[in-house]
């Protein structure tokens, strides 16, 4: 028995580490995803302004820059 | 045996300790380097944009006088990227550049008649949200002018390239005949050229004072210029046509387009310059042999092509029109032809002995260096206040990097020309983070 107490002691203990290590994990991984949907969002925006811009840059506009300041800082509880 | 069982415990337990500590801290490694490269790309796709959007606003003039007609822009912007491995994640400061050139149509076929016009590089030092874009303009080429005069001309040509040597034409009155010496002599068959047109009237006789020759034209003091055409025979190339007090009256004559100047677009006179192809244009134009065979080996290898590169690198250069740079050169070996320029090699800082000696030489580079310096400067305050049961405090971090360039230029004009390494001025990239806390 006091092994077999043991023995439930270990096990509850790596269920324990286990469930601390996901939790964190899954926190990284939450954040690591929603910073990747950020960059891959300022990705097309920035390329869609620029080419929204390309006809007015190149004529009445020269040269005129994209606003890169309107595009949305990274935020982890964002919903939009 | 429940011993040895407790030790298998507990080597179990520090095992997946270690366990989590190696591969937590892996993944936390592996994230933060899938953040940076994430910034680093979003980053750098802004900077192409902007750098081409600043390269294309460049051509707004670039078919007027007086501005370039290519403008190469480069854009530096050091920004910010979080770290993990860092202190709260204040991360380093990594810089982006991008470099850009837009050539409009019309300026395709332009070339330049003034250094102001010729193609020149634009460095802008960006600061945060691309605001304050200090521009520095640095020409890549220069250009001069001379009198004209055949073999120069040619060579020249042969060496910079048809579209780098260019002769200006003046549209002139020549005399197709003419009568000249004392009493009116008759020796037609030559051409008679008066200069300035208006200023001589052609049906007159004209009397010229004190004449020499001058690059092939017969200049007499008075300021006008007399010049027979090749093969007509009269004086030998190194003294005037007509002895003073002679003079020539013309009979008959046509409008005709006449070179008077050359200019050269010469890489050589640019304030930003690289090594090898400036030891190239000056070996060319010192040595005829190296002229030769760079000529032979861009021709099409037909007997006459290759006679026809011999002919023009053996004419004679105008040594007053030899660069600066290409001064005081010292041969090293004759076949084939090697040559130490010391002002070249005081440019791009290589010692004079070690390029005597043959051995390999590393040129610094002119332009944006790529070495810099960054100064860090890290300050953290804590302010905490109690107002009853509110217990407030305020956390700042503040991470500043201030980044200092420096470019490296020439004055192609100076007698000898000396490396300058100015300071770009100091760029500050700064990281604030504020935490504030109310604990009631």
């Amino acid at each position: 028995m006091p092994s077999g107490l043991f023995l439930q002691n270990r096990e509850g203990q790596s269920t324990l580490e286990m469930t601390f290590a996901l939790i964190a994990a899954f926190i990284l991984i939450f954040a690591v995803l929603r910073f990747f949907i950020w960059v891959n969002k300022a990705f097309v925006l920035q390329n869609h302004d620029y080419e929204l811009t390309r006809t007015s840059a190149a004529s009445y506009q020269l040269g005129q820059n994209v606003d890169y300041t309107q595009h949305p800082d990274f935020k982890i509880f964002d919903n939009e | 045996m429940v011993m040895i069982s407790g030790q298998k415990v507990s080597q179990r337990n520090g095992q997946a300790i270690l366990e989590l500590a190696i591969f937590g801290s892996l993944i936390i490694v592996l994230f933060g380097i899938l953040i940076h490269y994430g910034l680093r790309y979003k980053n750098q796709q802004q900077l192409n944009q902007i750098t081409f959007r600043n390269a294309l606003k460049t051509t707004e003039g670039s078919a007027a006088a007086d501005y370039p007609i290519s403008v190469t822009t480069v854009n530096i912007h050091d920004r910010h990227i979080p770290d993990p491995a860092n202190a709260f994640a204040q991360g380093s400061i990594m810089p982006f550049s991008s470099s850009d050139v837009v050539t409009r149509n019309p300026a395709l076929f332009l070339t330049p008649n003034t250094t102001a016009e010729a193609p020149h590089v634009k460095i802008n030092f960006l600061e945060d949200k691309y605001q304050n874009p200090d521009s520095l303009f640095f020409p890549t080429s220069g250009v001069w002018e001379s009198q004209y005069n055949e073999d120069s001309y040619k060579k020249l040509v042969e060496i910079y390239g048809q579209s780098n040597v260019w002769a200006i034409k003046e549209s002139k009155r020549i005399c197709t005949n003419a009568t000249c010496g004392p009493g009116g002599v008759s020796q037609g068959g030559y051409e008679v050229r008066f200069e300035p047109a208006s200023l001589v009237p052609i049906s007159g006789p004209y009397y010229p004072k004190n004449c020499h020759w001058y690059y092939g034209i017969c200049q007499c003091d008075d300021g006008k210029i007399v010049t027979f055409a090749l093969g007509g025979g009269i004086g030998a190339p190194d003294q005037c046509p007509l002895p003073k007090g002679e003079y020539c009256s013309c009979e008959e004559d046509q409008e005709q387009e006449v070179a008077v100047r050359y200019k050269v677009n010469d890489p050589l006179q640019g304030w930003i310059i690289d090594y090898d192809s400036s030891v190239r244009y000056c070996r060319m134009l010192i040595d005829p042999w190296a002229c030769s065979y760079e000529c032979r080996r861009t021709s099409d290898q037909l007997p006459e092509s290759l006679k026809r590169c011999d002919d023009v690198c053996n004419l004679e250069l105008d040594p007053n029109k030899l660069p600066n740079l290409c001064k005081g050169a010292q041969m090293v070996s004759t076949s084939p032809s090697r040559y130490c320029f010391p002002r070249i090699n005081a440019l791009f800082g290589i010692s004079q002995d070690d390029c005597m000696r043959g051995d390999k030489v590393y040129p610094k580079s002119l332009g944006l260096q790529q070495d810099y310096s960054q100064e860090t400067t890290n300050t953290s305050s804590r302010k905490t206040s109690q107002a009853g049961a509110n217990l407030t405090s305020q956390d700042k971090i503040r991470n500043s990097v201030a980044i200092k360039r420096k470019i490296a230029y020439h004055f192609p004009l100076e007698e000898e020309p000396v490396r300058h390494e100015d300071d770009l001025g100091v760029r500050t990239v700064e990281h604030k983070v504020d935490i504030d806390m109310e604990t009631k």
